[in-house]
């Protein structure tokens, strides 16, 4: 869907508040926005939709300030990026951890049930998923909360840094050190783990 | 050959950047939550309803005689440590809600 098509339908919500533009916007975005969710909770899909939905009716009441000057997907993952900030925060707060920890995000994943029992991701509803989802899932709770979001925004999304800046509000410097940091992390991690033959 | 750390990364991440992930009612759910236009139009009069109740209590009971009053009584009795701390605490309070919902604007509004 093009910028302009999207415009055009986010002006329509704004002023009309017709909710056939609105499904429409949803209908195009939803898969971006579910799989933000779905890697940033190593694959709980109940708590990848609740938040998704959170975070399409966020952007319903306030798709008025959507201005126009990113793309509506970049405008939306801003908002996703604000709901898992807020949710990882009040999860922080309930558990009495420390604000700034390296195992936090680990250990929360594991605590949210992100993974069954069994050690299996639940993502049966992927259209397109292969057993390096698994893998995936495991080598990015090597890593913390911020850079694991840095990392899939950049290597799974698409973003460039100065958009993953705007995104998340972090300056360039912190980004590019959450980048290379991570990248490293998870480079040891995967060679460790003989995934480099 | 030893695969550089940029074709690791590239290995692993290749099949997340492909995936996608079904519908299956997800939009749907998402309509029914949203609030309706005539939710709306309700919200919005019941506020009109309860300025329109609140300016008629503030011109039956006099308030604006009460606040000019308040004002008087503030200026002539000499500050005490009590006064100056409601006072400090009052005008925190006004920063503070200012603040939150400047933040809450900020957040939607940068891009």
């Amino acid at each position: 869907m093009g910028r302009i098509n999207d415009i055009s339908l986010a002006t329509q919500v704004a002023v009309f508040h017709n909710r056939r533009a609105f499904d429409q916007l949803v209908r195009e975005y939803q898969s971006p926005v579910r799989r933000f969710f779905l890697i940033q909770t190593a694959g709980n899909e109940a708590l990848s939709d609740d938040l998704a939905q959170d975070t399409f009716l966020k952007a319903y009441t306030h798709i008025a300030q959507y201005r126009g000057t990113s793309s509506f997907l970049t405008w939306l993952t801003r908002i996703a990026y604000n709901v898992w900030y807020d949710y990882t925060r009040k999860m922080k707060n309930e558990r009495g951890e420390p604000t700034v920890n390296g195992q936090r995000g680990s250990q929360m994943i594991n605590e949210n049930g992100g993974m069954k029992n069994d050690g299996t991701a639940d993502s049966s509803f992927l259209v397109s998923n292969s057993s390096l989802q698994l893998d995936l899932y495991t080598a990015l709770k090597e890593l913390k909360e911020e850079e694991r979001t840095c990392i899939t925004l950049q290597l799974i999304d698409g973003y460039d840094i100065a958009e993953i800046a705007r995104i998340t509000q972090m300056k360039e410097g912190t980004v590019k050190s959450h980048l290379s940091r991570g990248k490293e992390k998870l480079a040891n991690y995967l060679r460790q783990n003989g995934y480099d033959r | 050959m030893d695969m550089t750390d940029n074709e690791l990364l590239e290995k692993l991440f290749e099949p997340a950047r492909q995936m996608t992930v079904a519908d299956n009612g997800f939009t749907d759910r998402v309509m029914e939550q949203i609030p309706s236009h005539s939710t709306r139009t309700l919200s919005r009069l019941w506020t009109v309803f309860c300025v329109a109740v609140a300016a008629a209590l503030f011109i039956v009971f006099d308030g604006f005689q009460m606040v000019v009053h308040g004002l008087i009584m503030l200026i002539k009795t000499p500050p005490t440590n009590h006064s100056l701390m409601m006072f400090a605490v009052s005008v925190g309070i006004i920063w503070l809600l200012v603040g939150v919902e400047l933040v809450s604007r900020e957040r939607y509004r940068l891009i």
